[in-house]
């Protein structure tokens, strides 16, 4: 009897072996997802840059009225039924999924050429840009990478379309 | 110190004490580590691997002992009992772990789900003429996908690896993350995965697959369609019956023929309606004509269209039942066979407790170019089918093979309901299928150079229903039937093959002997045995 189990725990322990050793030779676990490419106070943002093919249009809070306005000569606020949601958009989109790519390949992406890019002017002098690529393949997200950062991120496709028709459709207020 | 604790401290001590807390101790940490911090799982496991070891090392210690602590003999043999079991257990457990890991399929189901089919193997190693290409569109990434998702991707990704080694190196294949290399997936046009593209490296023709639950039938049909090899097409009759032929959802309904019309679909032929009461006129590329429970007449025109079909070498395919109106028993009374009157109620091979639903097993069937795949076939409402006259009187007649047969005591009854037989009942055999090769109607001379027309007939259209489709080898025969009408007994006839519903197909003797041994065998054999062993050991 007793040979028997002798013979049985060192099968045990060959075949554990074998396991252990295939375990520590699997592939590294899949890069954990992001839950935002960034994350700031919506107050905190004092300017929006936008730049869509090539058009650029700028945004900023104006302390004096309390209101956003477009930056130019005659600092015309935005209408805010279109204007509401923006800062909360822009206090940091939600990821979809995380690539950690090599920035040689960011031509694949479309973030060589950015269709869009976004710099947020912050309250305590930084800046902070962001660039939109490609849409994926299916249609449902787009290409994103925070400039200064490693990974590339999937962000749902309404988040670019919201904020490229503030260039390409301009939040004019109606006037009275 | 209370002396409660100082035992096991000093056992702690020794050596032994030492090495089972330490043993003990690491395998948990061990554990713990590789379930709660996955980034640390490999760490964990080494750390459950050197206390898993230190334990195994003191257990054989132990064993090997010749004059250990434990030196009661049923001591020593329940501790080597204990031991076998746990490292049984273990390996049993671990051996599963290595088998789920391994690319070694074995497929052990009944009816060979996960084997490739002949004509999938054959069109592999035989018609492949030109170098294929597959690239799997996969999203590499578990957060990103549902489990149904990743279900089918694996699914898909299995199949390509088959088909790449049964393909003699003529067909390779690789998985792309789409969302990795959106490059890629944009320059084969590809907008949902999982996919696979397959591509003819020659001729440059591409086709994609997107997500299938049969991916064996679907690969296939991709892989024909890139190397060129033309697909025949079918047409289904509508307007003369009140079935249904859309409906591919619904598995129970009666009277559709959705899982049917799927089924040829899969078998990779171009499926399609006709209605020749709109429009009598039979496409040139009709490979087979279905007329499915035809009970309306026909008319002129398209009676005509059909006749004309029919004697310039067309084939039909007629699935009937009783009560057939007259101009179709007369159309295909003109290519030998005969619907005769009534409802065959079968008493000898029927479903339990169901006459008028004959059942045939393997003796029931005659052709073996039908059926030989197929196993236990029912045909509930079925209507007698027998020839015009005898063989020898039709002199056009090239052959005629019945596909089945009731058996020896069926009859035709007047009524379904009525299983009780009369004596002026006409008796069987009967025809359950047929199929008839001929040169011209047979009531015809033989004409010089008339073309051969093939028509197969069965005396139900119920089996092919979506109620009855799947269920026994029904699919099968009805499939075969087609593919050999259509002349494809050697080519694409792949099975699709859904998940199997197995039920057990009994005679009424058959379920009582089945019943009888749960109720009393069983149980009687296992008191024999146990008495055998009270005997042993009293």
């Amino acid at each position: 009897m007793a040979r028997s189990a002798i013979s049985l725990l060192i099968g045990l322990a060959v075949i554990g072996a074998y396991v252990l050793a295939q375990v520590l030779n699997e592939d590294p676990l899949p890069v954990p997802t992001e839950t935002f490419i960034y994350s700031i106070n919506e107050r905190d943002i004092t300017s929006v840059e936008i730049t869509h093919n090539g058009d650029t249009r700028r945004f900023e809070w104006d302390e004096r009225s309390g209101e956003w306005v477009f930056d130019d000569v005659e600092r015309s606020p935005v209408a805010q039924d279109r204007w509401g949601g923006i800062p909360l958009l822009l206090s940091g989109p939600r990821v979809q999924r995380v690539l950690s790519v090599d920035q040689a390949d960011l031509w694949r992406y479309g973030l060589d050429e950015p269709l869009t890019s976004i710099r947020l002017g912050l309250s305590d002098g930084l800046r902070l840009t962001v660039h939109v690529g490609i849409p994926s393949p299916d249609g449902e997200n787009d290409y994103v990478v925070r400039e200064g950062s490693p990974q590339i991120v999937l962000v749902d496709r309404s988040w670019h379309e919201v904020l490229a028709r503030l260039v390409t459709a301009p939040p004019f207020a109606s006037r009275p | 110190m209370p002396p409660g604790i100082r035992g096991p401290l000093a056992y702690v001590g020794t050596l032994r004490g030492a090495l089972v807390t330490v043993g003990i101790f690491a395998s948990a940490v061990g554990l713990a580590t590789a379930a709660v911090l996955p980034e640390l799982r490999s760490l964990g496991l080494g750390i459950f691997a050197s206390g898993a070891a230190a334990l195994t090392f003191l257990a054989m210690a132990t064993l090997m002992r010749p004059y250990h602590r434990v030196a009661r003999r049923t001591q020593r043999y329940e501790l080597a009992s204990l031991v076998s079991v746990l490292a049984l257990t273990g390996i049993v457990a671990l051996f599963n772990y290595v088998i789920v890991q391994s690319d070694v399929v074995a497929d052990l189901t009944a009816s060979e789900q996960y084997t490739l089919a002949p004509q999938t193997l054959d069109t592999l190693t035989e018609r492949l003429d030109a170098p294929v290409e597959a690239t799997a569109f996969i999203v590499d990434d578990s957060n990103a996908v549902t489990p149904l998702e990743a279900l089918i991707a694996e699914r898909m990704v299995d199949y390509l690896r088959e088909f790449e080694r049964r393909s003699g190196g003529r067909f390779s294949y690789q998985v792309i993350d789409p969302e990795r290399f959106p490059d890629i997936a944009y320059s084969k046009e590809v907008t949902q995965w999982p996919s696979v593209v397959f591509e003819n490296a020659n001729a440059g023709t591409r086709q994609k697959v997107v997500a299938t639950s049969n991916p064996e039938q679907e690969f296939l049909t991709a892989l024909l369609v890139v190397l060129g090899l033309s697909q025949k097409s079918i047409y289904v009759l509508d307007g003369y019956s009140s079935w249904d032929l859309t409906d591919q959802n619904d598995p129970d309904a009666p009277q559709t023929l959705g899982f049917a019309l799927r089924g040829l679909e899969g078998d990779s032929y171009n499926v399609g309606v006709l209605n020749l009461i709109e429009d009598p006129r039979i496409p040139d590329d009709a490979s087979l004509i279905i007329a499915a429970a035809p009970d309306h007449e026909l008319g002129i025109e398209d009676g005509t269209a059909l006749n004309a079909y029919l004697e310039g070498g067309g084939r039909l395919l007629a699935l009937l039942q009783p009560d057939l109106p007259g101009s179709w028993r007369a159309l295909i009374a003109r290519w030998g066979i005969d619907a005769l009157e009534g409802y065959v109620i079968d008493p000898d091979s029927h479903v339990a407790g169901s006459e008028w639903v004959p059942l045939v097993g393997n003796e029931g069937y005659a052709s073996t170019e039908v059926t030989s795949e197929a196993s236990t076939t029912f045909f509930p409402s079925l209507a007698p089918l027998w020839v015009v006259r005898a063989p020898e009187d039709m002199p056009t007649l090239v052959d005629l093979k019945p596909i089945a047969l009731t058996s020896e005591n069926s009859f035709a009854s007047d009524r379904i309901e009525r299983v009780r037989r009369l004596s002026t009942d006409l008796g069987g055999p009967f025809m359950v299928g047929v199929i008839a090769r001929v040169r011209g109607p047979v009531d015809r001379p033989v004409p010089a150079s008339a073309p051969v027309t093939t028509v197969g007939v069965f005396g139900d259209a119920d089996f092919v229903s979506n109620r009855y489709f799947y269920a026994f080898s029904n699919s099968d025969l009805f499939l075969n039937t087609v593919n050999h009408i259509a002349g494809d007994d050697a080519l694409v006839s792949i099975r699709p093959k859904p998940t199997v519903f197995r039920e057990m197909a009994m005679t009424p003797r058959e379920l009582e002997i089945v019943r009888y041994i749960g109720w009393f065998l069983l149980p009687l054999l296992v008191a024999l045995f146990g008495s055998a062993v009270w005997w042993v050991r009293r």
